[in-house]
């Protein structure tokens, strides 16, 4: 049971729970089911550990846990408090772009490309976890799917975030032996971009009064 | 053996499908803290309308006249061919995916026709309807049972019945994000707010069934029930194969019977609930949950061809 | 004293006085105490950077801090463009930030939070020139975004947190692309390599670059130049640059389009190098030359549409990157040649451009060059300077850019590519008429009514006659030293020797034409 395919299967739901943090409705709820996909994560790095037989990946599915699943939605979270109180009227829930329904046609899309392309490269480490391989370089696009779709600026915080774990499946998949230095040094720099990216929203709100996407169009040509 | 087997199935379907309705009745009117009709007040509604006279519009052809005996007969045929009591098909014949889902056509096909030949406007509207929202629920549904062919290895319910219960079908995640496809398309199919596009009450006076009256009506309205009983049976057969019989052998029967009571009830308990809680989708917007529908079965599709 | 120990130092002297401003109250302390660290900062970044590099040039490769930071001459050409624009637009920035005081637009607050940014800045784009690290190299170019994020949108206005946002998320969902890039060439690296610590060194991946799999160092070539091409500005990915070159203090629009997206295109020439290595150099050219030509040609356009002289500018810089792209997809030692210098010359004449708008907003108060009319009237020193540095920008003899274009031109040539020269040379044109329009319009002619005859503070002044001596110097006969570190760093990159060059002919002649007349043509 404890064996390549139950990395499949958390690949799988990996998937699935990063569709749900791209549909989410409100930015709460976003985050809630941001740390529901992280913690997926963290699972499926410590199984791919036992796997794989690596120490270096038990000591980052503990950084990730705390820095994915703890520290990144308790900021977002914080953040959107901090919004609600000292800028009352901004609007942070808005519709995204595309209809949800439509999101989850884009995602099959995406991930059966990202098959495609995988499958054409050869590398002995990968061979027995090629479809979540695929499943991490998709995370990728379904990242940028969800910067590109949402019209709340809090909302495109996620996408980046998405992003940012599937680099780390990529490398955690690819390169099983890595040193803890390399893992932390990403971890540390997604935290404080995150940290950034919050601080910029909180001023727009403050500031620009406004969390629209559609709103910050002024500069063109 | 088998064709007695088969042969329970389709009467047993038969006879409970109006108490399925009445529960869902009952269950309805528990929401809305009434007392409501008794559990058993379809079958006293169908032995009532059996006694009344036929009454039929002038302009009505042959098409109304046989439409209500051939769609109730078409879904007694289904259920006969499904994999409810036993994990195999009693009929093979019938059993195949492509039989039902043919079966399941050709009864709205002559539902619509029907509706329009009796040149009334609502029913017309009902009927045409039916056949919007048969266009875009099957491609879910026959997206979902080509991957449950490739996931099994086999085309024929029965199989894929076994498989499941054995847990032999891979890979395992495509057939879960399959199954829940599966019931999203089921619920549906099986017409029930917020999805009854057909006869929409509040809109269209009950759309297609207006027209008809006496037996007929009985017979398009047992249809219906049955229907949504066949349709609720292929969602268990294909998906919860718990309990049922793996052999001829008459524990097994007995057990699987009991066991498919179970199954029904507690699919039509949620049923109900999901029903009562929601109003009907507006027309326009059906189109929205379809592409949420296909949008899953799409992406059950991917995962099996990436094999997770 | 030890080169490494000077690298380490040149490293650490903006980091800690980006940390002393951070730690001085902003409202207490006047600004002379910041003005006073910044200055610091300046002249230890500039004679350090250019002793550094004057060292590479003249001897070996400079390693420190265990192989994590490596400057080879490649490296230094970038440290010296650093040191002498950071130097210039830092002492631009004293009287800007002045003014702008004066003005209004900035509190004691954001005073601050300039010049801690600022030193931040410098920090980081030093640490992407000599970091061997690629991980950290991918950190410090996130950290570039991250610390200029806030230089961006400094002015808290509506429109400036606008392009502060663009910026952030483009770069870092971009940049996210270059993460993966690395994390791909990291993996690769540790299965082929017997030390798999090693594998995060790029001096140490180099020599086994020829065992890795194709298909997977494809993949990380075509996601690096999309990621670090979104920060170095190349189409499609360049959407954020009009506006954050636009909405930030021109001090750092300088320093942003002049420097900081060479370290980008130094980052993905890295790429160039190892994944020219495995695959061959066909792959590479043709997504650089498919990526340049593009750029090219949609930002030409783009310039000549322009009414905000920031933004033209910054439109310029996309075009500009464009041509070192293209140059890097002619390849061969003229192509590349070309790109290096390019690099440098259009850092110095961009950010001498910034400096003047700098000039004609203190002046105007307004950047729309419908309005902004005779400088050269009210502002005589900036028009003379603005017509000087339009013209560099066009690309004219006696300027630095001419030498560059000119060695893209004969680099297509050689890589018979003569349809694609014909395009970029007819986008050039455009610029061309673009920039003479400019001139015509707002330089020369008359200036509005009332505008007093007075120019900017010679403080603002000092820094761009600089920069023009510098364009003049290259342009006319560019020095020994840098003409052997631009074909030593050609070397570098095409991972030959620069004796192997003497065979091709066409770079021996363009060599002795353009590194001091007096050496003349053999002909």
């Amino acid at each position: 049971m404890l064996d390549f395919s139950l990395v499949n299967v958390l690949g799988a739901c990996l998937i699935i729970t990063s569709m749900t943090v791209v549909l989410a409705r409100t930015g709460a709820g976003a985050a809630k089911l941001y740390a529901l996909q992280s913690a997926v994560l963290v699972s499926l790095l410590a199984v791919l550990g036992t796997v794989t037989g690596s120490t270096e990946l038990y000591m980052w599915s503990v950084s990730a846990f705390i820095t994915k699943v703890v520290l990144v939605p308790c900021i977002l979270l914080f953040v959107l408090k901090k919004i609600t109180a000292t800028a009352p009227g901004v609007a942070v829930d808005l519709p995204p772009k595309l209809a949800p329904m439509k999101c989850v046609a884009l995602v099959a899309v995406e991930v059966f490309a990202c098959f495609v392309v995988v499958s054409g490269i050869d590398l002995p480490t990968a061979a027995a976890v090629k479809p979540t391989l695929a499943v991490a370089f998709a995370h990728f696009f379904i990242g940028l799917t969800c910067i590109v779709i949402q019209r709340s600026v809090v909302k495109q915080i996620f996408g980046y975030c998405l992003m940012e774990n599937g680099s780390h499946v990529t490398l955690a998949l690819l390169a099983p032996q890595a040193p803890e230095l390399v893992e932390i040094g990403i971890a540390t720099d997604a935290i404080f971009a995150v940290v950034i990216l919050s601080v910029m929203v909180l001023t727009l709100a403050r500031k620009a009064h406004t969390l629209d996407a559609d709103d910050l169009c002024e500069l063109k040509g | 053996m088998e064709i007695v087997v088969a042969i329970v199935q389709a009467l047993l379907l038969v006879a409970a499908a109006p108490l399925m309705s009445g529960i869902a009745r009952k269950i309805r009117a528990k929401m809305h803290s009434r007392q409501g009709a008794s559990v058993f007040q379809d079958y006293y509604d169908l032995a009532k309308l059996w006694k009344r006279t036929e009454v039929r519009a002038g302009t009505a052809g042959l098409v109304t006249r046989i439409m209500p005996p051939l769609f109730l007969a078409t879904f007694v045929v289904i259920a006969a061919g499904l994999p409810l009591i036993t994990r195999a098909c009693p009929v093979p014949l019938l059993g195949d995916v492509i039989t039902v889902l043919y079966l399941m056509a050709l009864p709205r096909f002559v539902f619509s026709l029907a509706s329009i030949d009796s040149g009334a406007s609502y029913t017309s509207i009902g009927g045409i309807r039916e056949l919007i929202v048969g266009v875009l629920v099957e491609p879910a549904l026959m997206l979902v049972l080509v991957v449950m062919a490739l996931a099994c290895g086999s085309t024929n319910v029965g199989t894929m019945a076994t498989s499941v219960a054995t847990f032999t079908a891979t890979p395992p995640v495509a057939v879960v994000v399959a199954g829940v496809a599966f019931a999203i398309a089921c619920y549906m199919e099986m017409g029930k707010v917020p999805f009854d596009m057909a006869e929409a009450e509040q809109e269209i006076q009950e759309g297609p069934l207006a027209e008809l009256s006496g037996p007929s009506l009985a017979m398009l309205k047992l249809g219906m029930s049955v229907k949504q009983a066949v349709v609720a049976g292929l969602f268990i057969a294909l998906f919860l194969p718990v309990g049922a019989a793996a052999s001829m052998a008459p524990l097994d029967l007995i057990v699987g019977f009991v066991a498919l009571i179970v199954k029904m009830l507690v699919v039509f308990l949620v049923v109900s609930v999901i029903e009562n809680a929601v109003i009907r989708v507006r027309y326009k917007y059906l189109g929205r949950y379809t592409w949420f529908a296909v949008g899953i079965a799409a992406l059950s599709f991917v995962f099996l061809i990436i094999g997770i | 004293m030890d080169m490494s120990q000077l690298l380490v130092a040149l490293l650490a002297c903006p980091l800690i006085t980006a940390c002393v401003s951070a730690v001085l109250p902003s409202k207490s302390v006047p600004r002379a105490a910041f003005v006073f660290v910044h200055m610091v900062m300046v002249v230890c970044v500039c004679a350090g950077g250019l002793l550094l590099a004057g060292s590479v040039f003249a001897g070996a490769d400079v390693f420190a801090l265990d192989e994590w930071l490596h400057v080879d001459r490649l490296s230094a050409v970038f440290v010296a463009l650093i040191a002498v624009i950071g130097a210039c637009t830092g002492v631009y920035s004293i009287p800007y930030v002045a003014h702008d005081v004066a003005d209004g637009k900035l509190e004691a607050g954001q005073v601050k939070q300039y010049y801690v940014f600022f030193s931040l800045f410098v920090f980081s784009m030093l640490v992407a020139t000599t970091s061997n690290n690629i991980i950290m190299m991918w950190v410090s170019i996130e950290l570039t975004t991250l610390s200029t994020v806030f230089l961006v949108g400094v002015y808290r206005t509506k429109l400036a947190l606008e392009a502060a946002w663009k910026y952030v998320i483009v770069c870092t969902a971009g940049v996210a692309f270059g993460l993966f890039s690395t994390l791909l060439v990291y993996a690769n690296a540790a299965d082929v390599m017997a030390d798999a610590h090693q594998a995060v060194f790029w001096t140490a991946i180099l020599p086994y670059a020829g065992q890795m799999d194709h298909v997977l160092m494809m993949i990380a070539f075509v996601f690096a130049a999309i990621g670090f091409g979104t920060k170095a500005g190349l189409f499609p990915m360049h959407t954020w640059l009009p506006d954050a070159h636009s909405e930030a203090p021109s001090p750092v629009s300088g320093l942003l389009s002049g420097v900081l997206l060479k370290c980008a295109i130094l980052v993905i020439i890295r790429f160039y190098i190892l994944v020219a290595a495995s695959v061959g150099y066909g792959f590479v050219q043709t997504i650089m030359l498919i990526l340049g030509v593009l750029s090219v040609v949609f930002s030409a356009f783009a310039v000549y549409k322009q009414h905000d002289l920031k933004r033209k500018l910054a439109y310029h810089s996309c075009e500009n990157v464009g041509i070192i792209a293209v140059c890097l997809g002619f390849g061969g030692p003229i192509g590349v040649a070309a790109a290096l210098i390019h690099c440098v010359a259009h850092g110095l004449v961009k950010s001498l451009m910034f400096c003047l708008s700098g000039n004609v907003l203190m002046k105007y108060g307004t950047r729309d060059l419908t309005k902004v009319q005779g400088i050269m009237q009210a502002a005589p020193f900036t028009g003379v300077l603005m017509v000087v540095g339009f013209l560099a920008l066009a690309g004219f003899p006696p300027f630095a850019m001419f030498v560059s274009e000119m060695a893209m031109v004969l680099s297509g040539i050689q890589a018979q590519l003569i349809p694609v020269v014909i395009v970029v040379i007819a986008a050039l044109v455009v610029v061309v008429a673009a920039i003479m329009n400019v001139i015509s319009g707002s330089v020369l002619g008359c200036a509005p009514e009332g505008t007093p005859r007075k120019d900017v503070s010679p403080l603002a002044l000092l820094p761009e006659v600089v920069l023009v001596a510098f364009i003049v110097w290259f342009g006319v006969a560019m020095p020994g030293p840098l003409c052997g570190s631009i074909g030593d760093a050609t070397g570098v990159v095409l991972q030959q020797d620069m004796s192997e060059f003497a065979d091709n002919g066409l770079f021996d002649e363009f060599n002795a034409v353009f590194a001091g007349g007096t050496e003349g043509v053999e002909r």
